[in-house]
């Protein structure tokens, strides 16, 4: 009995950092989408991005993961902000469809650029030395590396609130998810917050894609291929809700994790049956606004 | 009550009011180089049967997002769907190849009400991602279920009787040629019939405002369900003949990237008109086996710039661009 | 057509409430539209007009009370359920079918009308049935000459006419016109008074409407609604001499004025 719950524990953990990176990765484009309506097939890009930056310097410079992270996260930025800057202006002022057509094509010049820069190797980055190794307790491992993840993707969730909650920037940019024309009425120079906040999305998605490539292994294909998770996040979330895509990134961590273990054969299907299942009962997202 | 007997006369200005498919030059033009192809370019029969199959999952994807605006990211679905009917279908009942056609249409059918059912019940971007999420689901049904689709190495192994007891499929494809043309041309007229019918006009209708089409006691769900399952059962029915003509399926034919690139082509072509599909296969289908066959591994690179090019420079696609053109350069032509 | 030994009323309202919470937008609002009316419904603004048309096409539900349309009760129908008993509406913010040609939009209502707007094959503008009828309503409000324009490039008062063909393809027993004079210039409400005079003798039409002339001209009875119930109802000349009805409207115009 002990053991079934501290085998349900390690689960937890795992359920639990697995879907606290895909909250980082996926958070956003959930603001994207409430501010401008844009759906940003190219925002997992990001994610690899970052993942791909940070193996090359760990591969050339031998430094450590978390060393290369921050460096990894502000070259995603960088290139976040130069991208928006300049194919984005274009993707802005196209139809919906044209939108989605745009992105998709970004996303095949990322492919295509990490494919030529790195091969069609599959990738993970070293855990670094000092959290390698289980705890065990009472007969059960968890993995250190798993709890260091859950805790430092959770702690930067909280600093995510903190600003939105508690800053004036994070005041104007809920004004613009809010209302984006009355945000503009009032003096709030929307396409300035929105260059910020994609830049930020962009960053936050980099440090996703560096610390979850245990989780998601670095490839070419990555940014299609867990393209539809973070769509899934983001839809059962609600479109421009923060909250939402947290609850749904953590339900999809766990359900997925305990869905793997518990019912092999059925594998990654039980997820999407938990997706068709809660759009039909709320088409618009668990925390859809009006 | 308006008296019959002086009821007016069948108007051509209210008859030339209604959109309408009219078979023009451009068309004949069409069908001559279909049929140009097969006696000049016979060592690249094996890309222009690549083509037409493409064209053919093309026009079903038009039907669904040109005419009645539900906009599927997942269309492949349909297309792999028909593919593995058709391929088991060979395998397990009869090798005779119209009935396996029928059944890669049916198959393609039923997953197209039922996938419809859902889809249809949200708009927008939430219905986008539910296309796309059937897709992947789909995708992963497919890798797990070795036993009927051959998981990753692909379902084959399976024989095409000759065409009517007649036509035996041959090494160089001259056959599969013939074959897809004449499928096409079935399809094409289907098409051309279904859109210039009452029923197309309803779906265009549903597109633009469906709540008035409710308010004129239009069921509109009913009416675009019917729609996107003929929409599936067409791209069944390219799946279908895809998976005779090559006699190999994988599971890339349900992939995520198949439905972006069919997608591709009907944006480049044009969209709402169904030559459009016909330009933007051909463009898409030629563009990309040079692309590849000069480097197949930055083909993503041409494909990727020429899909934001696209989009920037051409919107409403090739055909409108090609139209101008023809307007520009005909003297005395009329300025509509 | 046949006449049953007993005709139903075209549209039958009976003791209807809409309440919000404690807010009651719409009370005891009773009256009948014979086959053939021409009845206006006016009011200031507030008086629960536009509540007592969503109630009657079926936005909203009433916390009590019933709607008859031609004898069927419609009380809980459905939007579509309404429209092919015979329920048939135009907007106050025209709600068309802008990327299609007139001719389009008016060939919608005609196949949904006939239920032919499934059938899959023969081309609409084959069909001399569609066409014609296409043809009528055009001509009945002077739009034939813009058949082949997109909506979406047309004049607002002239959307205001196609909106009318669209609502009379259709074959109400009752027509609905929701402020068809609202943002139109004087001449062309003028006309379109003349058009709507044109309007099928056996279909029942409630107007909403502010432009008074218009009203007092095309009516016969008269329905006065005040903040959210009928405070009178009558002919034409009654409502012109009713002494609480000019109240209301001239005690609504002082406040206006007041507060401008």
């Amino acid at each position: 009995m002990e053991n079934y719950l501290l085998a349900t524990l390690s689960l937890l953990v795992d359920g639990i950092s697995f879907g606290m990176i895909l909250f980082l990765i996926s958070c956003g484009l959930t603001v994207t989408l409430g501010v401008m309506r844009l759906l940003n097939i190219a925002h997992c890009g990001f994610a690899m991005i970052g993942g791909y930056l940070a193996l090359a310097l760990v591969n050339r410079l031998h430094i450590n993961v978390l060393a290369a992270l921050p460096i990894a996260v502000a070259g995603t930025v960088v290139i976040g902000l130069l991208l928006e800057r300049t194919v984005y202006r274009w993707v802005y002022e196209t139809t919906a469809l044209g939108q989605i057509l745009m992105t998709i094509g970004l996303t095949f010049l990322m492919v295509a650029s990490i494919n030529l820069a790195f091969g069609s190797l599959l990738y993970t980055l070293p855990v670094p030395p000092s959290l390698t190794g289980t705890w065990v307790i009472g007969g059960v491992a968890i993995s250190v590396w798993r709890i260091f993840l859950a805790l430092v993707s959770t702690s930067l969730a909280g600093m995510l609130w903190y600003v939105l909650d508690y800053t004036y920037f994070g005041a104007r940019l809920r004004a613009a998810v809010d209302n984006p024309r009355m945000a503009r009425c009032v003096g709030i120079n929307v396409r300035k917050i929105f260059a910020q906040t994609f830049a930020a999305g962009c960053g936050l998605a980099a440090v996703g894609g560096v610390l979850g490539t245990q989780m998601l292994p670095l490839e070419p294909y990555y940014a299609l291929k867990y393209l539809v998770l973070v769509l899934i996040v983001v839809a059962v979330g609600g479109f421009g809700s923060l909250k939402g895509s947290l609850v749904a990134a953590l339900s999809f961590g766990i359900i997925d994790t305990f869905g793997r273990y518990l019912v092999p054969a059925a594998g990654a299907f039980v997820i999407y049956f938990a997706l068709v299942v809660v759009l039909l009962a709320r088409p618009q997202g668990l925390f859809a606004r009006g | 009550m308006a008296d019959l007997a002086i009821a007016p006369p069948r108007s051509s200005v209210i008859a030339d009011a209604f959109l309408r498919h009219r078979l023009s030059w451009s068309d004949a033009l069409i069908w001559l180089v279909g049929i140009a192809v097969y006696f000049v370019a016979s060592e690249y029969l094996q890309l222009a049967t690549q083509t037409v199959i493409m064209i053919i999952f093309a026009l079903s994807l038009d039907l669904a997002i040109g005419y009645g605006g539900i906009e599927s990211l997942g269309h492949a679905v349909f297309f792999g769907t028909g593919a593995y009917a058709a391929g088991s279908y060979a395998l397990y009942v009869s090798s005779e190849p119209i009935s396996g056609l029928v059944a890669g249409g049916l198959a393609a059918a039923v997953l197209g009400i039922l996938s419809g059912l859902l889809i249809l019940r949200v708009r927008g971007l939430t219905q986008v991602i539910l296309t796309l999420a059937i897709a992947t689901m789909l995708l992963q049904v497919a890798t797990t279920a070795k036993s009927i689709t051959g998981g990753d190495d692909g379902l084959t192994g399976y024989r095409i009787a000759p065409i009517l007891g007649q036509f035996e499929f041959d090494l160089y494809g001259h056959t599969a040629y013939i074959y897809g043309l004449v499928i096409l041309a079935v399809v094409f007229l289907f098409c051309r019939v279904l859109v210039n019918s009452p029923f197309g006009l309803t779906v265009r209708g549903i597109r633009d405002n469906p709540l008035r089409m409710r308010l004129l006691g239009v069921p509109v769900t009913a009416r675009l369900l019917t729609l996107y399952t003929i929409s599936a059962a067409l791209a069944g029915v390219a799946g279908a003949l895809s998976a005779q003509v090559t006699g190999l399926i994988g599971t890339d034919s349900l992939s995520f990237l198949l439905s972006g690139n069919v997608l591709i082509m009907l944006i480049l072509g044009g969209i709402g008109r169904l030559s459009g599909a016909f330009l933007g296969a051909t463009v898409f289908v030629v563009v990309s086996d040079r692309a590849a066959a000069i480097d197949p591994f930055n083909w993503l690179f041409v494909l990727g710039a020429m899909l934001i090019l696209a989009v920037r420079f051409t919107p409403s696609g090739l055909t409108v661009v090609i139209d101008r053109l023809v307007a520009r350069l005909s003297p005395g032509a009329r300025r509509t | 057509m046949t006449v049953g030994h007993e005709i139903a009323a075209a549209l039958e309202v009976v003791g209807l409430h809409k309440n919000f919470g404690a807010l009651r937008v719409a009370r005891d609002i009773s009256f009948t539209l014979e086959p053939g009316a021409r009845h206006a419904l006016i009011g200031p603004n507030g008086a629960g007009k536009t509540t007592l048309v969503n109630l009657i096409t079926g936005v909203l539900r009433p916390t009590s009370g019933s709607i008859h349309l031609g004898g069927v009760d419609i009380t809980r129908a459905r939007l579509e359920r309404r429209v092919v008993l015979g329920l048939a509406r135009t907007f106050q913010i025209s709600s068309l079918f802008l990327p299609l040609s007139v001719a389009e939009n008016v060939a919608l209502a005609v196949t949904a009308k006939a239920k032919i707007d499934t059938q899959p094959y023969g081309p609409v503008y084959r069909r001399d049935a569609i066409v014609a009828e296409v043809q009528r309503l055009l001509a009945l409000f002077e739009i034939e000459a813009t058949a082949q324009r997109r909506v979406a490039d047309l004049a607002y008062g002239q959307r205001r006419l196609v909106e009318l063909a669209l609502a009379l393809a259709l074959k109400p027993k009752v027509l609905l016109l929701d402020e068809p004079a609202a943002g139109l210039p004087k001449r062309d409400s003028e006309r379109l008074l003349e058009i709507l005079m044109r309007l099928p003798a056996e279909v029942a039409v409630l107007v909403i409407e502010h432009d008074m002339e218009l009203v007092f001209n095309f009516a016969r009875r008269i329905t006065v609604m005040f903040e959210g119930g009928i405070l009178a109802e009558g002919s034409v000349a009654e409502i012109r001499r009713d002494p609480q009805v000019r109240d209301v409207y001239l005690g609504h115009r002082r406040d206006h004025e007041m507060a401008s």
